[in-house]
């Protein structure tokens, strides 16, 4: 159990922010005076629908969407223009959607505003406003159902696949024994794996998904003429000791527990109820916690290896990339440990000493992770830095 | 069973590497414990932490087992206890195909 705050559509929230969300690249200014402006508030810059294929407008209206119906999203402030609306990006068709689920929501258009600061002045009332109605909300009671985390594994290294993702994978059988929802990623790194991954698929149609998912990935690495082992493994993961990208990938799947696996999502794609979904998308640490946050994730766990990570205390990998998802961050290696301690939330370490088992480590983490949820600030979460927003376009640009 | 502290590890029981969980140096045994297996293998070369070492003779295109299943093969043969990595074994999948 943890405390939440449930949302007029059913959905749990962890955090209670407010969005702004400015549909067209040509209003990131308008959106951006606005946040610096209101307290309380996230915004989600679109980097660049012009130029861009019809698909990959799609995956940026998905994404963007999907950040607005997550649970830990309390109101949606949609800035657009007619004049740069386009069939997949309409800024009035997003808040329409929007306010079906019940959550409030305010839409500015910059050319009705009457001009550049008309604009901001009337955004900041509208998002003063919604800040103002998100701070009503009172923490209660939620289950485990109500929970949805996602994860990705990160500067790996031997530990990862022996103590740090195996913790990971057996609280997801907990959370999704309990009804709740689990997401993981990274297709590139399932490539080796996949066979193992296809007989936990609930069915031959989902089967089918996460094959054609990983043959794409390894055509197109292909056809650009590149050999993936040249790019992955990475040289960290090299310096610590994975050799090949199947014994990556056979250490990164370990995160991923042992339930069936309901389905595969696109990037950004919300799915059809609970359960453990493997979404097909891009490693990127900047990338993947923002589709994971659009898909309803909560809470985002990175699990690092860290053993090529710089002596001292290391910078992380990604500050708040999950925008309105907290990023937690844990480690199966003792000396990531003790070097990140400044930013690491959790750590399974005495596993590879021998000190203590998987099973009583992931009781362990799932304590941790309601207290997070509960409203406990994950260490990274508390430094004031938001790395740029990375959608996962994949077509080429004109 | 011996009471002697392991320093490195079988994965599973199909692995034909262990995982150093410490640094290891030329020399020294390395102590592998795994489910109901124990065995202590000289070794000719350091092995550092989170790094491989052979359990067997692995000849040259053997298929190496981590975790129950195949990571690569040998490029040349191994010998027991020796250092596996990018230097003596390969990946197989991604593999850019000639033109």
């Amino acid at each position: 159990m943890f405390l939440g705050y449930k949302r007029p559509d059913g959905k749990a929230g962890i955090r209670n922010h407010v969005l702004i969300l400015p549909v067209h690249r040509m209003v990131n200014s308008v959106a951006m005076q606005v946040e610096k402006m209101v307290r309380g508030t996230k915004i989600s810059i679109t980097t660049g629908e012009v130029g861009r294929s019809s698909k990959d407008r799609e995956t940026i209206a998905r994404t963007l969407l999907g950040l607005a119906l997550n649970g830990n999203v309390a109101g949606v402030l949609v800035v657009g223009d007619n004049r740069y609306s386009c069939k997949e990006l309409n800024h009035e068709e997003m808040a329409e959607i929007i306010n079906s689920t019940g959550k409030p929501v305010e839409l500015l258009d910059i050319t009705e505003s009457g001009g550049y600061y008309n604009a901001i002045t009337s955004g900041a009332r509208k998002a003063h406003k919604l800040v103002l109605e998100a701070s009503y909300y009172r923490r209660e009671p939620c289950e485990l159902k109500d929970l949805t985390l996602g994860v990705k594994c990160g500067t790996s290294d031997p530990t990862s696949g022996v103590a740090g993702n195996p913790v990971v994978g057996k609280a997801f059988d907990l959370l999704v024994k309990a009804g709740g929802t689990a997401f993981f990623s990274e297709t590139t790194e399932i490539i080796g794996a996949e066979d193992k991954l296809a007989k936990r698929c609930v069915n031959e149609k989902v089967q089918e998904k996460l094959l054609a998912a990983v043959s794409q990935i390894e055509a197109k690495a292909k056809a650009t003429g590149e050999d993936i082992r040249n790019i992955n493994p990475i040289p960290e993961n090299i310096k610590a000791g994975i050799t090949t990208l199947e014994e990556k990938s056979l250490g990164a799947i370990t995160k991923s527990g042992s339930m069936p696996i309901r389905d595969v999502l696109k990037y950004g794609e919300r799915p059809p109820g609970q359960g453990l979904y493997f979404i097909d998308g891009w490693m990127s640490s900047l990338s993947l916690p923002l589709g994971m946050a659009a898909a309803g994730a909560n809470l985002f766990m990175y699990q690092l290896g860290g053993q090529g990570m710089p002596d001292l205390a290391p910078p992380m990998p990604a500050y708040s990339a999950g925008l309105i998802t907290p990023m937690m961050y844990l480690t199966g290696n003792p000396r990531t440990c003790l070097k990140a301690e400044e930013f690491v939330d959790f750590c399974s370490g005495d596993i590879m000493e021998g000190k203590s088992s998987i099973e009583e480590m992931a009781e362990k983490l799932m304590e941790s992770i309601l207290k997070l949820a509960s409203g406990t600030w994950t260490k990274t979460e508390i430094i004031n830095l938001q790395d740029p927003v990375e959608f996962y376009l994949q077509d080429p640009c004109f | 069973m011996s009471d002697k502290k392991h320093n490195a590890i079988l994965i599973d029981p199909k692995d034909n590497i262990a995982v150093a969980i410490e640094n290891l140096k030329k020399d020294q045994k390395a102590i592998v414990k795994g489910v109901d297996y124990y065995e202590e293998i000289p070794l000719v070369q350091d092995i550092p932490f989170g790094h491989k070492l052979a359990l067997t003779v692995l000849q040259e295109n053997k298929e190496i087992i981590k975790y129950g299943e195949v990571i690569g093969v040998a490029m040349q043969n191994i010998e027991k206890g020796e250092y596996v990595h990018d230097h003596n074994i390969k990946g197989i999948r991604g593999k850019r195909q000639a033109n």
